[in-house]
């Protein structure tokens, strides 16, 4: 299990929880669960920026870029 | 009166849709965030008058940047009769997590279901799902205006939406709120502790009472309860809303930024030099053809030379050098409209958000940055999707260093004169400097007084888009219509102004008969003495630069107001339109780049202030002017100094002491370093001033 901010290119994970993370307030949490990010949806990681500060993934049929920092609260394994 | 609030996830086409119903022409374009503040307007309906209001996108009630709380603080005022909820065809299931939202607030919601594309993701059965709500739903293409009126007649229907299943699983000790309704626990769910603190209750207390994973778990049941609802109410295919096989070469780490700035060149080339300088000479041809009859006229009827003056200098001379150029300035928002409208800036914040993070802004910042381009006005406004305070105020401060559409004509005209063919070199150069000195003043700020807290970058993908033809009409007229009643109305009465003062003096004497000193040039006199270091020591320039304060259009019709420019010239861009007079006015190249300088940077016209005062407040505005009149004071310094010396002392000499220089500062910057990697990290012999041991 690891932590979606490690996840590699091109993969696809499934969503095993969530914990706290350092700098991850409450509203971007719940931002992700307004989102669609939910205990066994599957993350397909598309690319990142060239510093790999910022995630392109795939999820619930759409596509999303997020701050990689922000996803150290989303735990994930690969599928 | 029937009050609608027009409310969805951002990007789902609500301004699309305002504009279908109430005949309007707000902005729109394929980004989240376009609309960042309430906007309403009344239309008919048979024998009903609705107030349509258009409000920010948003996800749900719980707000996160400063215009989805625009949004959520007018649906919890109530101050409404109905919800019309937008919901994009293609992203139905995370659409349809707000409508729940909606339903749970208890607000009298229709659904109207957006089909934005042919092919669409999702096909639904909107009288199924009708059924299973308990609301009207309907289905619409807001952008060709189907079924609009099917959606009127909804908003006149009463409906009583079904208790949504999941909510008797709400638990929890609520104390003295136990018989609150159902949105009270929700919110205690969603641990929003902002709309409990506005009702004056104890946070800690309430959210102790519901489970740890409370948010979790509502998330949780609403995509359920919308999975069950999609899977009996429609079918969905296997595509992937917002994906395309230009990603790979668009968002490709070697392709991605050539290819960028190739597109921002080809659009200010395109803007400046061909299309751009083609058109704006035709236009020029044409006004001269319009206005000689018209001056032989005048010339004939009014005996008093200073009414003719005023009609010849203040109107047709001011006025119509700066209306040449409006097809540049026309095209400029036009690029920038398709460049908005193709879902490709999203890709832009995306890539630039690495390099963006390093300075203090967000990588949405580039959408803020860009727009500023065009005018910095609309743009300040835009700063708001930010989520955090200082990368706002940040944005919203550097905005103005983005040379705007209005400068085009300064450059053009006045680096037109001195710099010949060479005048492509010159205006890039502005504008790169203008984002140099932007970058710079953003890591000052970062550093200082507006360090920036951890950003939340959470952007979705849209689909790219291609303008149509319509849209294409739509964005040319508005913005021909906008300039026209810009130079209409502040232009002429600001070259009437100027020429007033620049024509009589202070015993209100007409200078060009009885001699004397105008009102403009006393005042002039009074401040070139402060422009003397950076090269513009001359009334005349000092005046175009204070008129320019109102509209940086001004400035260059001021100059022409001065007998500077040659209003009836055709010539193309590249050459000269000034008059022998006017060369007078610039001491040298040197004085003419300085002039530039300043005007790229100096403070922004009146109305851009007063956006800033509204977006930043006042004690931001006014840091924003000081650090503006600095800064524009110290580069155009700088620049007039170095082009000077270049002068003076040849390309050669200039080079190895600018080269010395930079060597003497490497130097230093490195000793520093070196001493506070000791001082920083004292067990450590290995690590920069950096360390993170």
């Amino acid at each position: 299990m690891i932590t979606l901010d490690k996840a590699k290119r091109t993969k696809t994970y499934k969503i095993v929880g969530f914990q706290n993370a350092q700098n991850v307030q409450v509203g971007v949490l719940r931002r992700f669960f307004e989102l669609g990010f939910e205990t066994g949806e599957k993350i397909k990681m598309l690319s990142t920026s060239l510093q790999r500060k910022v995630f392109l993934i795939e999820i619930r049929g759409y596509l999303l870029s997020v701050r990689t920092s922000l996803l150290a609260c989303v735990q994930v394994e690969i599928c | 009166m029937l009050d609608v609030l027009l409310v969805g996830n951002p990007n789902s086409g609500k301004t699309t849709l305002f504009n279908a119903l109430t005949k309007s022409n707000e902005h729109i374009g394929n980004w989240h965030g376009v609309t960042v503040e309430n906007k309403e307007k009344i239309f008919v309906f048979g024998a009903e008058e609705i107030r349509l209001i258009d409000t920010p996108g948003i996800y749900s009630l719980c707000p996160l940047s400063f215009e989805e709380k625009v949004a959520v603080e007018k649906i919890e005022s109530g101050a409404y009769d109905k919800i019309i909820n937008l919901c994009d065809q293609n992203n139905l299931q995370r659409n349809l997590y707000l409508t729940l939202c909606l339903i749970e607030k208890g607000c009298d919601v229709v659904l109207a279901i957006n089909e934005m594309d042919k092919k669409p993701i999702f096909k639904v059965d909107c009288k199924k799902l009708s059924e299973q709500l308990g609301i009207n739903v309907v289905s619409i293409n807001a952008e060709k205006r189907i079924n609009l009126e099917e959606l009127n007649k909804c908003l006149t229907k009463t409906c009583n939406a079904h208790k949504l299943p999941y909510l008797s699983k709400l638990s929890g000790d609520f104390g003295q709120f136990s018989g609150e309704n159902d949105y009270f626990k929700i919110k205690a769910y969603e641990k929003d502790s902002t709309f409990f603190e506005k009702h004056n209750l104890d946070v800690q207390k309430i959210f102790a009472s519901v489970p740890k994973d409370s948010m979790q778990m509502l998330s949780k049941w609403r995509y359920d309860f919308v999975s069950q609802l999609l899977s009996t109410c429609a079918k969905r295919t296997n595509q992937t809303y917002g994906k395309s096989k230009f990603d790979t070469v668009a968002l490709n780490k070697w392709l991605a930024f050539p290819i960028f700035f190739l597109l921002l060149a080809g659009i200010f080339y395109l803007t400046f030099f061909s299309l751009g300088a083609f058109l704006s000479n035709l236009l020029g041809d044409l006004l001269q053809v319009l206005t000689k009859p018209m001056l032989t006229f005048l010339e004939k009827s009014f005996s008093s030379s200073w009414i003719f003056d005023l009609f010849n200098v203040a109107i047709f001379g001011g006025v119509g050098t700066v209306l040449s150029f409006l097809p540049q300035i026309v095209l400029l928002f036009l690029f920038l409209s398709i460049l908005e409208d193709s879902g490709y800036m999203s890709r832009i914040a995306f890539l630039f958000e690495d390099i963006f993070g390093k300075i203090g802004l967000s990588g949405k910042s580039i959408y803020t940055l860009l727009m500023g381009f065009g005018c910095s006005t609309t743009a300040i406004m835009t700063a708001r999707n930010m989520d955090d305070k200082n990368a706002k105020r940040k944005t919203a401060i550097l905005c103005p260093y983005m040379s705007c559409s209005a400068k085009i004509p300064i450059y053009t005209v006045i680096g037109g004169a001195f710099f010949g063919a060479n005048n492509i070199f010159c205006i890039m150069g502005l504008y790169v400097l203008g984002v140099i000195v932007a970058i710079i003043i953003s890591k000052i700020l970062d550093k200082t007084v507006l360090k920036s807290q951890t950003q939340t970058f959470i952007l979705e993908f849209p689909p790219y888009r291609m303008t149509s033809p319509k849209r294409i009409g739509k964005i040319l007229w508005q913005n021909v219509k906008i300039f026209l009643t810009k130079v209409g109305s502040v232009m002429i009465c600001m070259n009437i102004i100027v020429w007033i003062l620049s024509s009589f003096s202070f015993s209100f004497s007409y200078v060009q008969n009885e001699g004397g000193t105008s009102m403009l040039e006393t005042i002039g006199k009074i401040f070139s003495p402060i422009f003397a270091p950076i090269g513009l020591d001359n009334w005349a320039i000092v005046a175009a630069l204070l008129s320019g304060l109102v509209a940086k259009e001004v400035v260059v019709s001021s100059i022409a107001l001065f007998n500077g420019i040659d209003a009836s010239a055709t010539k193309l861009i590249s050459q000269s339109v000034l008059l022998p007079t006017s060369l007078v006015y610039f001491a040298s190249k040197a004085s003419v780049l300085s002039f530039l300088t300043f005007c790229l940077l100096y403070t922004p016209c009146i109305a851009s202030v007063s956006m800033l005062l509204q977006e930043i407040g006042k004690k931001w505005t006014a840091i924003c002017i000081a650090i503006q009149l600095l800064t524009a004071y110290i580069v155009a310094f700088v620049v007039y100094n170095i082009t000077l010396a270049f002068e003076v002392f040849g390309f050669g000499s200039v080079c190895v002491a600018l080269f010395t220089l930079c060597v003497v500062v490497v130097a230093i910057l490195t000793i520093i370093r070196k001493t506070r990697k000791g001082k920083c990290c004292a067990n450590c012999s290995t690590c920069g001033a950096k360390c993170k041991k």
